[in-house]
């Protein structure tokens, strides 16, 4: 698995591309895991280009979806393709995770996040 | 009906060896319908996680057919009995923790047209059937 990673903002954009699978799991949340030690907390992962995705990439997604939550952040799960978003709807995730069907829409939703936050910090 | 048999070492790696495998062998009969065989390997994929994480087996047994219209999956595995046809529910999702695991079955399920469990000897045989919608090449 490859991933790209990019800032919009204060939102990190990470792409993982090929397969999130048992063998793949462990690097996708070891990476967010290392942004979430950095103190990023607004992240949009871009599943895009994941054309294969197994239980145990599911299990990742929500490991890190907590991981993020634990430390007051916002994790949205960008534009799940095929196989992908049939996962997230045959075992109900998809309404538990954030889930954007567009980058802009994730985009959007972390940033008025990241408002709120900072507005009630203030 | 054609076939392949495939041995693997309990290795997810291996996992990934042999879904390219299926899906090769698949695409030759039902090229068409790749929603179908993507179906049909993830199916395959889940099981074969389930031997490599919890079996407890030496080596993994696939052996794959198919006819005109669907492709059979037999797993075949020594280690633990465990029957994966028996219904299980999903897992909660309502409480306060997500669980991160327990979906591979629930999958297997809603993703072939057929599923059945033997023991015996000392083995596991779990056979995956999925019908296809045309094939690709020959008739």
């Amino acid at each position: 698995m490859e991933i790209v990673m990019g800032m919009d903002a204060e939102v990190v954009v990470i792409e993982p591309a090929g397969d999130l699978v048992a063998s793949t799991a462990e690097q996708f949340k070891t990476q967010v895991a290392k942004l979430v030690e950095k103190n990023f907390r607004q992240i949009l992962a871009d599943l895009s280009k994941i054309h294969f995705m197994d239980s145990s990439g599911l299990g990742a997604c929500i490991a890190i979806h907590k991981l993020v939550a634990e430390r007051n952040g916002m994790i949205v799960f960008a534009r799940p393709g095929g196989l992908v978003a049939k996962v997230f709807r045959i075992t109900k995730i998809g309404q538990k995770l954030n889930v954007a069907a567009t980058r802009a829409e994730a985009l959007a939703g972390l940033h008025a996040w990241g408002a709120a936050e900072k507005a009630r910090c203030v | 009906m054609n076939k392949i048999s495939l041995v693997l070492e309990p290795a997810f790696e291996n996992v990934d060896c042999a879904r390219a495998a299926i899906e090769g062998f698949c695409k030759g009969f039902f090229g068409k319908d790749a929603a179908g065989i993507r179906d049909f390997s993830l199916a395959a994929v889940e099981a074969m996680n389930n031997a490599v994480e919890h079996s407890g087996a030496v080596c993994i047994r696939l052996e794959l057919a198919a006819d005109r219209q669907s492709a059979v999956i037999k797993l075949i595995t020594t280690g633990k009995k465990f029957d994966p046809t028996k219904k299980r529910p999903l897992p909660a999702l309502d409480g306060k923790e997500l669980p991160e695991g327990g979906f591979g079955l629930s999958v297997i399920r809603r993703l072939s047209d057929g599923l059945s469990y033997e023991y015996s000897n000392g083995e596991n045989v779990l056979t995956i059937r999925k019908k296809f919608r045309k094939r690709a090449i020959g008739g």
